[in-house]
C-alpha cells in the first residue's frame, strides 16, 4: 500500500524504510512484545468502557431510586450536595466528598479550558494571519518559509507513517493478545484437568455439593411435614403435636443398622 | 424432640427411626414415578423401533411381516393391551424388588427413608406385594388412604396398615430451624386458641 505523504519524501529515504520492513524478519522479540503490550492494552480498554458505560448507567439508575424525590426535583446539584454532608455528619465523609467533587470540577475545568483554548487559537489565526500574508510574499522571507513548508510536509509524512503503522499494527497486536489468551486459558486448564490432585479436588467438591443439595432438600421435607401435619391436625380438630412421634425401640435400633446410600456415600468421603 | 407445652425452645435432636412424614413421603414417590415413566417410555420407544424396523424392513430389507407366523406375532407385541400389562408388571416388581431388598426403593434412598416392620424387621415379600396392593386401596376413595399419613400418630397410611410396616427416617433428620420456628409458632397458636374454647 502507498503511503500518500510517502511521494512528498525524498526518493532514497522512502526506499530505505521500505527495504526495512522488507528485510525485518517474521519474529522480533521487542516487536513481539510490543504487540502483546498494544493489544493487551487495546483490549483491557475496549472491556473498560464498556463495563463504565454499563456501570455508570446502572449508578445513575440506582442513584436516582435512591435519592428521595424531594432532592431529585428542584434542587440544584450544589444544594444536593449540600443536604448529603449535613445529612452524613461526619467530618471524614465530607473531606471524602470534597476530595471528589474536586477531582471531577478539576476534570470539568481543564475540559473546558482545553476547549477555550482551541477557539482562541483559531480567533488569533483568523485575526493575525490576513496581516501576515504580505510579509510572507516579502523575498526575504521566502528561504525561511521554504524551509518551514519542508518541516510541515516531514511532520505529516511522519504522522501518516504512524498511522499507517498503527493502523497494521494495532489488528495484529489484538489477533496476537487474544490469541495469548486463549492460549494461556486453555494450558491452564488443560494443566487443572492433567493434575491429579486438582480432578480429585473438583470430584470431591462436586460430590459434596450434591450432597448438600440433598441435605437441604431432606431437611426442608421434614420440616414440611411436621408444618403440614400441624395444619391437618388443626384442621380435624386433633390435639397438636408437641413431639414427632417415636417408634418402638427394635425400630430405631433398625434405623440406626441400616444407614442409607448416601450417608455411606458421605462417609466415604470424610 | 422432647418439647413440653410451655417451652419457648424446642429441643431439637435428630430424628433418625422416626416415622416420616407426608411431604418426604410423596416426593420419594414422585421421584419414583418419574423413574419409572422413563424407563417405560424409553422401553416402549425400543420395542416400537424395533418392530417398525423389523415389519417395514428397513434393516435387511426383508419385512418380518411376509414371514409366515412371524406376522402375528409382531402384531400381538404390539398390542396395547400386552405394553400396559409389561408396564404394570414393571411398576409392581420395582416397588417390590426394592422394598424387598433394599427396604427403600431409589426415591425414598434419595430422601433418606426406610420401609421397616412394625416388629422393627425387614420387610418380607409378602408385605411388600401387600404394600404395593395397598396404594390402590389408599388410591380408591380419593386418595384418603395417601393422606392418613397426617393424621395418624404412626404416621401410617392404609397401604401401611394393610402390609403392618412403617415408613421411617434413616438419616439424622433434623428440621431447617428457621422453618420449624415457624410452624412451631403456628402450633402453638393453634394450641392456644383449642384450649381457649
Amino acid at each position: 500500500m502507498e503511503n500518500p505523504a510517502s511521494s512528498q519524501l525524498p526518493a532514497d529515504a522512502s526506499a530505505d524504510m521500505n527495504q526495512i520492513t522488507q528485510d525485518a524478519p517474521l519474529f522480533v522479540h521487542s516487536r513481539s512484545l510490543t504487540r502483546l503490550v498494544v493489544g493487551g492494552i487495546g483490549l483491557f480498554m475496549d472491556e473498560l468502557w464498556s463495563r463504565l458505560e454499563e456501570w455508570e448507567t446502572t449508578t445513575d439508575r440506582q442513584v436516582r431510586e435512591m435519592l428521595p424525590a424531594a432532592q431529585q426535583d428542584g434542587i440544584s446539584p450544589a444544594r444536593k450536595g449540600a443536604v448529603g454532608v449535613r445529612e452524613s455528619g461526619s467530618a471524614v465523609v465530607t473531606a471524602r466528598r470534597a476530595m471528589i467533587g474536586m477531582i471531577f470540577q478539576a476534570e470539568d475545568n481543564i475540559r473546558y479550558s482545553v476547549a477555550q483554548a482551541g477557539r482562541i487559537g483559531r480567533l488569533i489565526e483568523k485575526s493575525v494571519s490576513p496581516l501576515l500574508k504580505p510579509l510572507a510574499r516579502l523575498p526575504l522571507i521566502k528561504p525561511a518559509k521554504r524551509r518551514y513548508d519542508q518541516l510541515v510536509a516531514r511532520g505529516e509524512m511522519e504522522l501518516a507513517s504512524w498511522i499507517k503503522t498503527g493502523e497494521e499494527q494495532e489488528l495484529s497486536s489484538r489477533i496476537l493478545m487474544t490469541r495469548a489468551l486463549s492460549e494461556t486459558i486453555d494450558a491452564f486448564f488443560d494443566y487443572l484437568a492433567a493434575n491429579p490432585s486438582v480432578r480429585d479436588l473438583v470430584q470431591t467438591q462436586s460430590t459434596g455439593l450434591a450432597n448438600e443439595v440433598v441435605e437441604e432438600v431432606r431437611e426442608r421435607t421434614v420440616s414440611a411435614d411436621t408444618f403440614l401435619e400441624g395444619i391437618a391436625r388443626g384442621i380435624f380438630r386433633k390435639t397438636p403435636r408437641v413431639e414427632v412421634p417415636a417408634p418402638s425401640p427394635e425400630v430405631k435400633i433398625k434405623a440406626a443398622s441400616l444407614r442409607s446410600i448416601h450417608q455411606r456415600g458421605k462417609k466415604r468421603l470424610q | 424432640m422432647n418439647q413440653t407445652q410451655g417451652q419457648t425452645a424446642p429441643i431439637i435432636t435428630d430424628l433418625q427411626g422416626y416415622y416420616a412424614g407426608f411431604i418426604s413421603r410423596v416426593l420419594a414417590f414422585i421421584i419414583d414415578a418419574i423413574i419409572i415413566a422413563l424407563t417405560i417410555t424409553v422401553f416402549n420407544w425400543i420395542v416400537w423401533v424395533t418392530l417398525d424396523t423389523l415389519s417395514t424392513g428397513i434393516f435387511l430389507g426383508i419385512s418380518a411381516n411376509k414371514i409366515p407366523g412371524v406376522g402375528p406375532v409382531i402384531d400381538f407385541l404390539r398390542d396395547s393391551f400386552l405394553i400396559g400389562f409389561l408396564s404394570a408388571l414393571f411398576i409392581l416388581l420395582y416397588h417390590v424388588f426394592f422394598t424387598y431388598f433394599a427396604g427403600q426403593t431409589p426415591g425414598k434412598a434419595l430422601l433418606g427413608l426406610r420401609v421397616v416392620a412394625v416388629e422393627g424387621k425387614r420387610v418380607s415379600v409378602v408385605r411388600s406385594l401387600l404394600r404395593y396392593l395397598g396404594y390402590f386401596v389408599s388410591a380408591a376413595p380419593l386418595f384418603i388412604g395417601f393422606f392418613w399419613v397426617l393424621i395418624d400418630d404412626q404416621r401410617q397410611g392404609w397401604h401401611d396398615k394393610i402390609a403392618r410396616t412403617y415408613v421411617i427416617y434413616t438419616w439424622e433428620a433434623r428440621p431447617d430451624e428457621r422453618f420449624l420456628s415457624k410452624e412451631l409458632y403456628i402450633l402453638s397458636s393453634h394450641h392456644r386458641r383449642g384450649s381457649s374454647q
